[in-house]
């Protein structure tokens, strides 16, 4: 996985050191853990909008 | 009696309009105040001694000759080191700002000093407020002046600290993961994140555009509404704002909650608390509902899409506003914040849509819930200030990482734009404060203000201190 990230940031022009990228590549499976609970909600079901605004009307 | 430096503005701003207190009497017992505890704490990041005592000699010549302008008239505050000052070193708690003087100031910089505001000073933050501890290594730690061995919270934690310690009266701080309301309840202080679009960000070094907010910092909810009432409003140079009427929350503050619903969410917020904070934050819903509130039980399933779209969202945006110098200067960064925005460029277009839609669904799960109640109360944060240089604690037997602790009970009012501010609920057992935080709908500031008010007059905790 760490050869991965240090590829898809290279591209972007950054060259992050060995142990940036195993911290990195934790904040990563966080992530992918965090993205679970997408499963349990339909996110292309709500508004048509995809501005934010805090005062939003719900019909 | 209580010192100057420790009155709140409310106590302060009859005696300075009556002429009974001289700004310049208050001012000098504030910096007097900064130069005996500040080594301690480590809040200012720069002190404008002289400035706020010519400052203070204005106010009190203008307040003689009959022009007093307000409550905030002659009050010494200290600003986050990220709101633009003109002709003030502003560094955003970055190494790579430490030369960096604006040219202008910010609205809400603008706005204070028409109010009569004196700056004694730029408050300790954490680097590019990319952060909740306040750890921060090119400045220093900011240090919890109930404990100087434990952390401020971030990333407004030199404003919380200086706040409760009587380094200044008021503060201003910015929140995009509750970096208002994590050091606030942490510091023991009220913290108000108000409504997305309520208050500019003109003139204020970003985070992320889209969860960042302004709000104030004080030692009681009254002062907390007398800034807000000043740096409220529609501002043509930030388009985020909305062109809405701005309150007099003042007039608010009194009418006390009897026949208010408020909800207690019985999911997320109280999972895996520290059994200390849950219980003062029941014991004060309980003072609620002994002054006349329905209290409900309301549940919102949505609420577990937030860690993934502010994880997204904030990372992101951040990545986006530093990329070039990440390229250019990744050395720059201290290695929590370079870390952060390595990982922001990781983060796809899908992912970032996807968290906007997830946004909206939050949203919708608050929505439904504020058909029912009024307000939402919950815990600010779900631990009291770790030490410095902890990085898990132990919530219930789980080890958790500390700066999620923080972002993922704050994290849904900055997705959605609502309001939520901080009150103190008490101290744990080895001393450390509490906070609660009360959330409510859009542009609602009067109401969270109000049940805050509500709370506060019951709560005996404004009379107890921090650091000597």
């Amino acid at each position: 996985m760490e050869d991965f990230l240090r590829q898809a940031l290279m591209m972007s022009g950054i060259n992050a050191s060995s142990k940036d990228l195993q911290a990195i590549a934790v904040t990563m499976m966080g992530l992918l853990e965090a993205s679970a609970p997408l499963t349990f909600f339909q996110l292309t079901d709500v508004v048509p909008a995809l501005l934010f605004d805090a005062e939003v009307a719900v019909a | 009696m209580t010192e100057l430096y420790y009155k709140t503005i409310s106590e302060l701003a009859p005696m300075i309009k009556s002429k009974e207190l001289s700004p310049v009497e208050l001012t000098a017992s504030v910096l007097a105040r900064i130069e005996s505890i500040d080594p301690k704490l480590n809040t200012y990041i720069t002190v404008l001694g002289d400035m706020a005592m010519a400052s203070a000699k204005q106010a009190e010549a203008d307040i003689m000759a009959g022009g007093y302008k307000g409550p905030l008239h002659g009050i010494p505050m200290a600003l986050k080191d990220l709101f633009y000052t003109r002709g003030i070193q502003t560094t955003g708690g970055s190494a790579l700002l430490r030369t960096f003087i604006p040219d202008y100031n910010a609205t809400v910089v603008n706005k204070l000093l028409d109010a009569g505001v004196i700056l004694t000073g730029k408050l300790n933050m954490h680097e590019y407020a990319f952060g909740a501890t306040n750890e921060n290594p090119h400045f220093g730690d900011a240090h919890n002046p109930w404990n100087t061995e434990h952390i401020t919270g971030g990333s407004s934690g030199g404003s919380g600290a200086a706040v409760s310690a009587g380094l200044c009266v008021a503060s201003l701080g910015t929140d995009t993961g509750g970096s208002i309301r994590t050091p606030s309840a942490l510091c023991g202080v009220v913290g108000l994140k108000p409504t997305f679009g309520r208050v500019s960000k003109y003139g204020v070094i970003p985070l992320a555009w889209s969860l960042d907010h302004v709000g104030p910092m004080a030692r009681g909810v009254e002062d907390v509404a007398i800034i807000l009432e000043v740096i409220a409003g529609y501002d043509p140079k930030d388009p985020t704002t909305k062109n809405k009427p701005v309150e007099t929350y003042r007039s608010q503050l009194g009418s006390g909650v009897k026949g208010l619903k408020i909800g207690v969410p019985s999911n997320y917020y109280f999972d895996d608390v520290d059994p200390e904070v849950e219980s003062r934050v029941r014991a004060a819903v309980k003072t609620l509902e002994s002054l006349g509130a329905e209290i409900i039980d309301v549940f919102i399933p949505e609420l577990s899409l937030s860690v993934f779209a502010e994880m997204v969202t904030i990372t992101a945006e951040a990545a986006a506003y530093h990329h070039e110098t990440l390229v250019g200067n990744p050395a720059g960064y201290g290695d929590d914040v370079r870390l952060l925005l390595q990982g922001g460029e990781l983060i796809t277009a899908v992912q970032y849509v996807k968290a906007q839609r997830a946004r909206r669904v939050i949203q919708e799960g608050f929505w439904r819930v504020f058909t029912q109640v009024d307000v939402l109360v919950a815990p600010t944060v779900p631990i009291t200030a770790p030490r410095i240089g902890q990085r898990y604690v132990n919530v219930n037997g789980k080890t958790k990482d500390v700066v999620m602790q923080f972002m993922v009970w704050a994290a849904p009012c900055n997705l959605t734009g609502i309001p939520s501010i901080s009150v103190p609920v008490g101290l744990s057992s080895d001393g450390l404060p509490v906070g609660m935080q009360i959330i409510g709908k859009p542009f609602a500031e009067g109401t969270i203000l109000k049940v805050a008010a509500a709370y506060e007059q019951e709560s005996s905790l404004q009379d107890i201190r921090p650091i000597q």
